[in-house]
Order: C-alpha cells, then structure tokens, then sequence
C-alpha cells in the first residue's frame, strides 16, 4: 500500500502540511516566550527599581538623621558630659537615651540610636529596655569604625541578648582636636524593611549586593546565596541589568539604588514563568499527534475514494490486457474519470473495428485464394484421362488433335502443380501461352497474341492466372472473327521498381455500360476456362498491394482494349504472399 | 549545498533572535553627586527637578543629598565628605558656607573630579558657578528702587548670612551702584536674618526707627517678615523688594502687598548646571560664570508670569 504512487502523494502533502505547523507553531512559540521574557523583564526592572528605591529612601533617612546627629551640639555637649562621669547613674543614661530618642523622633525611618563610646567600650542605645550594655567590641559594630559614603552597614544587634539584622549609619562625634570621641548610629532593622518592602514578593527571589564587598545578603532566604551567580558576575552588573544566569535556568534583574548604591537583585526560575508556555507547547505536540492520527486516517479513506474510479479503469484495461475486447469501463465520477473511461471503451471499440476489418480481409484474401484454387477445376484425373486421349489422337494418326490435347494438359498441368498463390511472369506467360493455342486453334488462328518482356520482368512474381483471364476476355469479345488479322499483345516492364504489365488488342473494343459491367461483376458466367472475372483480378490486386497497383482499362469501339495493370517489382515469392 | 543552505536558514529562523540583549537599557553614562543646601522651599525643589530632567535626557544618574536646613553647614560638610567617597563623576553643590569649600578642592583634585557650584557660589576657591547674576540682581533692584523711590531714597537692606555667597553678592551689588551714583543712601543693612520672624523684626526696626522709604530684602522668606512689619505699622509708603521664586511671595506681589519681587528660575539653574557639568566631562567648553536670567515683577507683570509659569510646568 505504501508503495503506492497515491499513498506517496498523499504522505507527502501530509508531511508538508505537518512540517508547515511545526515550524510556524515552532517560530511563534520562541517568538512567543522571548516576548513574554522580554515584558517579564522590563516589568521586573521597574518593580525591582521601585523596591530599591523605596529602600533607598529609608537609607536616605538614617544617613540624614545620622548626619544631624553627627554635628548636633546638644548631643555633643551631653557626651562629653557623660563621659566626664566615672560612675554614671541611671538618671544620666536615661537622659543620654532619651536624647537619642529624640532623634528617632525626628524621622519615621530610624528605629533605634546607637552611640558607640570607644574610650569606655560603652554602648548606649535609644531602646528603653537596653539603654546601656558595656564590653562592647568595635568589630562586632562596624559602622564604629565606618569609612565615608552612602552605603549602609549591615551590622548585627546583640543588646537585646538575641542577635538581629540591622542596616545603620555611623557617624563619629569630634572634639576641638578633631579626635573622636564617639559614634552615633542610626539604625532600621532587616526585618522592617522586609516586612514593609518585600512582602509582596510572589515567587521572585530578592538579593541586596553590596558591590565593593562582594556581600550577598538574601532579603528572604537568609544566608543564601543566589544560585550561580559568582560575586565577579554580581560586580559586573550595570546600574540596570537582566541577564540570564549559566545554565539558563534563572533570570536575573538588578537595579542599582541611586543613593546606597546597593544593588537589588531578582532572581526569577524560568521554569516558573515559562510554566503556561510549556502546558501550550505540550498541548500544541498532542493536538499536532492528534492531528496527524487523523490527517492518515482521512489520506487512508481519500487515496480509497479518489483510487475507486481509477481501480475501475484499471481493472477494465486489465480486462483488455488478457485478451478480453469487450469495451467495460464503468463510466465513474468524476466527470475526469468518466471521459477517461468514454475514452477507453472507444479506443476499444475503434480496435476492435480494426480487428475485424483485418479479419475480414484475410478472410477475403483467404477466399480469394480458395475461389482461384477452386477455379482450377480439372483433378488428376481428367489430366490422366485427356493424357491417355492425346496418346491415342497421336496413335490414331490424328497429331494435330494429340498437339492441341497437350496444350491442354499442359495448361491443366501447370494450373495445378502451382499450389502457391504467386508465380514468376515467365510461367503465368508460359500458362498464357497454352492458353492461347488452345484458344487459337479453336477460333481457327483468327489472331495472334504477340509477347514483349523486358528481362527483368521475367522473375517479377505475380498473383497466379492474372493475365490469363485478361487475354480471354480480349479472345472473347474483341476478336473479330471474320478478320484474320486480329492482335493481341502483352508486354512486361519493370520501371522505377514497379512491374508494368500490358495486353492490348485492335479489336471490337467495348461500349462504356459493357466494361463497367466487366469491371463490377465478379463471376462471369461467359467464362470459358477459369471463370474469373476481371473485377475479380481488380480485388486481388487491391488485396495483394493495397495502393501499389493500379488497374486500368482503356476501350475505344472499333479500335479495341488495353489493359495497363501496375503492380510492384517483386522477386521474392513470400514478399506479397501473406 | 542549496540544501545545506535551506537548513541554515530554518535553523536560522528558529534560533534567531533567541538572546535578544536585554542589558543595559538604563544604563548611566555618567553618575553626578549633588549636595544642595536644603529642600524646603520651591526653589530648591524647581532646582532638583532641572536636574532630573536634565539628566534623565543624558542618560546621568544623579546622587542627590542635602541637610536639614540652608545653614546646616556642619551636616552639609558631613554629607560632602561622603559625597567625595562616592564614584562620582562630577560633584555639584551649592555651599551653605560660601567660605569653606577650599577642603573640597583639595579632596577632590586628586582624583580629577569635576566640581561645579549652583545657585550658590564660593568664596574661597574658584569654581564654575550656574546660576543668578546675584550683583545683577543687586543692580536690578537699585535701579527698581530708584525708580519708584527717586533721589535721596533711605534704603534699608535686610539679608541673610554673609557665609553665602549668593546673598553678599546681591548685597554687594546694590551697594556698589549706590556708591557709585550717590542718588540713594543706604542707611542701615541687616544681615544673618535668616529667617521669617528675623526678618520682620528687623524690617519692624528699620521701618520705625530708621524711617527708611524702601527695603531690599534678598530673600523672599526675609521679604514676607518685611511685608507683615510693613503692614503691622501701616506704611505703604515704604517700597519693598525681595528675590525669589516662590508661591506665597509671589502672591504677596499680586495682591500688592509686596512691590516687587526679582525672580530667578530654579528650574532654568537646576537644568543648566546638569548640561554644563555633562558638556565639560565631553571635553566641551563651559563658561566659569553662567548666568541665568532673572526678572523683575510687580503687580501688573505677575500675572502674566504666573500663566507662562504655569504652562512651562504643564509643558514639563
């Protein structure tokens, strides 16, 4: 079945049409995703952007308030006051606190102040509960010892006995000398800026980096890394970047804060943002299978369907093929296929004329043959017996009689030792030639038949007893009998490969109804030897040499008849006989 | 090879395109560092927004810091100080103390850092300058004075701290002409009147006491303290001119409490200072003084500058 020119076809429209989806489908899928990555991004760009600026804006706020602080009077003039203090009392640390409180007040950012005394390792803070706590290390505060810039410090608060998360702003309280004599601290705490920034998240992953120091610090995941992302990668980012990570697996966009210069980073699984896209594209592959299930079941049913009118032809000229010439093709839709098959049978039915008009015709010739064979009507016969009267004429003293009974053996003998249909001019002339002595001695040598031959003639095969019923008929009813000088010629020609055969007499020549009924009227009765016609010589030249021979008769009264007969040269006994 | 050449191009179709370049579409050409005197009034404001716009044209990112009020000077060092810790490619600021910015140069001369100064000039260094002519809007003010005024005027002046630059010079300015012409006196001058209630108690003062016929307050907050003293002792006769480019003042013009008022477009400062400090760090040629025009409005003129001002903003 697949082997079929139809099936072929069929599969190939099949495939073209499946491979055409699957490309567009293919294109507009990664079109699709790239588009939806692309919006993602720019989307995420401006949430990231606004995130970090709202951060900033916080950051904004603790530097500021730790700026104000930094260079406040009052502030200084307290410190050194307490510091002056060996033994400080509650009093005195409750009015430094509430000094620093004050400051907390004066902006809705800053959560707690700190102030760091190095010369006594003291921190004080504006938390009510854990206003003083001593033995303080430098290291763990590192905005104590803070460089300059917006940058905040991430620093961890252990006052309250538990440590937590805070960003802050240090800034160093100088004396006349310049020297510092303490640090201030705003500060907002991780959990806050959590809690009011990333809440809504979704399902993004967010990382504050500090650049110069390579900190990856995860707003959500404490302590956990960006996946793939190397601190180089994470400093090479730009003001606002979307890049994708290694593998591919992770989107990434960072934004830059204006002020902290802290980058915010977001961390998106492609997996999750693709997740629709891929349910389409797997919807899409079992539609397209489903698609293609069906595509072979309608191929299978249509090469059926458009196969049956064709099958009927096909069966009709197999019909044909074995023999059978009976026009059968069915006349199927469509209308294509019908004229076909109108086509076929009447191809089958013009062959079959053909075939009958080749049939008949060998027939014809067949019974051309049969008639001329028939017409030899002596058997052996009366050959015998006519043999045994001329031995007796001869011996009886009658030579004459025993001569003409040889002429008439001799013709009777000639006529039925031929058994092919063709013979050499020299024995249809010779056959003639006992024909006429017979005939001359009969009408008294009222005539003479005179005989010119080319040489080449002499081996022209021509159809058997052609001549002879032509002489007859110049015998019969040209010669006068009351003239002596009746003459009857033949002669023989070969010009241009075709052989030119001529008997003319000077006799009584024919009216015109009588040589067309010569010529029409096959059997004539008047026959005195064979009885065939000239019309019957006409039809056996026709069947012979079809248009290579001509027959031609010319008849003037008073003057006589010429037959012209042309016909081709041929040596070879078999070249016509068939 | 046509075949070759086909799946090439399939492949070609399919993958085309597949790592659209997505990075650097906010990228900044340049970072500015700007520390202004403060934020509170709209002339600060209409300065930040210049530079904004300005900046977001050219593709700058712009740090913005500033203290908590215009003579915080001490809080204002703190902030430059780490401003100058910054990568920054150019640092524009405006001094709350004209006369301590010599430190910045030096800090920032190491490094080739660009230094601009705006609205404000100094004192104590040379550095480009983006803003008003302040001794033009001296001579502007003489010149209105004597005006309305005429010869033999007692003028009183009432301006802030001297540690700025901007307000010397508008002081400055309106001396020299006064000297120099010998048509108006200066009878008595104020300074470190920083303030609202500074301002009205001097003016109170001058108005009173020192019988003066025409008050130039440089500022605008110095010139509704003026207008309220004026009003309170019912002396219109006593002409009033202040400098700024604020609501209420402008007001005070329109319903002819103020006489006249020089303004200054801090949008127009704001806007040029950005361009300036971006042409110069393209290797362009900036002016070291570049002045933005300043206009002098009373009663009649306010109106119209109102509806132009308004459709700059809506244009913005």
């Amino acid at each position: 079945m697949w082997r079929s020119f139809r099936v072929r076809i069929l599969m190939a429209m099949l495939a073209i049409a499946l491979a055409s989806i699957g490309l567009l489908f293919g294109v507009s899928y990664r079109s699709a995703v790239r588009t939806l990555e692309h919006n993602y991004l720019l989307a995420s760009v401006e949430n990231t952007g606004t995130k970090i600026n709202r951060f900033d804006e916080y950051m904004s706020d603790l530097y500021q308030g730790a700026v104000r602080a930094g260079v406040n009077t009052e502030l200084q003039e307290t410190v050194t006051a307490y510091l002056a203090l060996e033994h400080p009392r509650t009093d005195d640390i409750i009015a430094l606190s509430t000094l620093l409180k004050e400051f907390c007040g004066s902006s809705d950012t800053i959560e707690t102040v700190y102030l760091y005394l190095p010369d006594k390792h003291e921190m004080l803070t504006s938390d009510e509960l854990h206003q003083r706590r001593t033995g303080i290390s430098p290291e763990q505060y590192p905005w104590t010892q803070t460089a300059a810039g917006f940058a905040p410090v991430r620093f961890s608060d252990a006052m309250s006995g538990s440590s937590h998360v805070m960003y802050g702003y240090g800034k160093p309280l100088l004396d006349k000398t310049g020297r510092t004599f303490a640090v201030v601290c705003t500060g907002i705490s991780a959990q806050t800026l959590r809690y009011s920034i990333f809440q809504d998240s979704g399902s993004a992953y967010y990382f504050l980096l500090n650049g110069t120091e390579s900190i990856l610090v995860n707003m959500q995941l404490e302590d956990n890394s960006p996946p793939e992302l190397s601190p180089s990668t994470a400093e090479s980012l730009s003001y606002a970047d979307i890049v994708y990570s290694a593998s591919g697996d992770w989107l990434y966009v960072s934004v830059q804060a204006p002020f902290s210069g802290l980058r915010l980073l977001r961390l998106t699984e492609r997996d999750t943002l693709r997740g629709e896209m891929v349910s389409v594209r797997e919807q899409f592959l079992l539609l397209l299978l489903l698609v293609m299930l069906l595509a072979l079941l309608l191929a299978w049913v249509l090469g059926r369907w458009l196969y049956r009118p064709m099958g009927s032809l096909m069966a009709a000229m197999a019909k044909v093929g074995s023999g059978d010439l009976s026009p059968c093709a069915e006349p199927e839709q469509p209308e294509e296929f019908s004229q076909l098959s109108r086509c076929f049978n009447q191809m089958i039915m013009e062959i079959n004329g053909l075939i009958d008009d080749l049939v008949n015709e060998r027939t014809a010739k067949a019974e051309a043959e049969l008639k001329a064979l028939q017409y030899q009507i002596q058997p052996h016969f009366m050959y015998n017996t006519l043999n045994s009267i001329k031995y007796a004429a001869i011996l009886q003293g009658n030579p004459k009689i025993g001569e003409q009974i040889g002429a008439f053996i001799e013709l009777l003998e000639a006529s039925i030792s031929k058994k092919g249909a063709l013979v050499t001019l020299t024995e249809e002339i010779q056959l003639l030639e006992s024909y006429v002595s017979l005939q001359s001695y009969r009408y008294m040598d009222c005539f003479t038949v005179d005989y010119d031959m080319t040489e080449e003639t002499a081996g022209c095969y021509v159809p058997r007893l052609l001549l002879q019923p032509i002489v007859e008929n110049s015998i019969l009813h040209g010669m006068d009998v009351k003239r002596g000088d009746n003459r009857i010629r033949v002669a023989a020609l070969v010009t241009e490969g075709s052989l030119w055969l001529t008997v003319q007499d000077n006799g009584k020549g024919m009216p015109q109804e009588q040589l067309q009924q010569m010529l029409l009227d096959s059997t004539d009765s008047h026959r005195q030897f064979t009885g065939i016609g000239i019309a019957n010589i006409r039809e056996r030249l026709r069947l012979y040499y079809g248009t290579q021979a001509d027959f031609h008769v010319y008849s003037r009264l008073g003057e006589g008849t010429k037959f012209v007969l042309r016909l081709p040269a041929s040596y070879e006994e078999e070249e016509y006989s068939r | 090879m046509k075949r070759k050449w086909f799946f090439a191009l399939l492949l070609a179709l399919l993958l085309g395109g597949c790592n659209a370049d997505l990075r650097g579409e906010e990228n900044a050409a340049y970072t500015f560092g700007v520390v202004l005197k403060t934020m509170d009034s709209e002339h600060w404001m209409e300065i930040r927004a210049g530079m904004e716009n300005a900046a977001s044209e050219r593709g700058i990112r712009i740090v913005l810091q500033y203290p908590s009020n215009e003579l915080a000077a001490e809080e204002q060092k703190t902030i430059l100080r780490d401003m100058l810790a910054e990568p920054i490619d150019a640092l524009l600021f405006s001094p709350c103390d004209s006369g301590d910015t010599a430190w910045i140069v030096s800090e920032a001369e190491p490094h080739g850092l660009p230094l601009f100064t705006i609205d404000t000039g100094t004192l104590d260094s040379k550095l480009p300058y983006i803003g008003s002519d302040n001794r033009g809007i001296g001579r502007m003010a003489y010149e209105y004075l004597l005006e309305t005024v005429g010869e033999g005027g007692r003028i009183g002046i009432i301006t802030g701290t001297s540690r700025q630059d901007s307000l010397s010079n508008r002081v400055s300015g309106f001396r020299f002409f006064c000297m120099r012409d010998r048509r108006m006196e200066i009878v008595c001058l104020d300074t470190d009147c920083n303030n609202y209630t500074g301002a009205y108690r001097a003016a109170r003062h001058q108005i009173k006491e020192e019988n003066v016929s025409a008050i130039f307050c440089t500022s605008g907050v110095i010139g509704m303290g003026a207008v309220t003293a004026r009003e309170e002792l019912g002396r219109n006769d006593v002409r009033l001119i202040a400098v700024d480019t604020q609501s209420d003042v402008l007001n005070a013009v329109r319903e002819g409490r103020l006489d006249a008022l020089i303004t200054q477009s801090g949008y127009s400062i704001g806007y040029q200072a950005v361009a300036d400090a971006y042409a110069s760090l393209n290797g362009e040629t900036t002016p070291q003084e570049h002045y933005i025009p300043n206009t002098l409005l009373t009663a009649e003129t306010v109106g119209a500058f109102l509806e132009e001002r308004y459709e700059e903003s809506i244009a913005r």
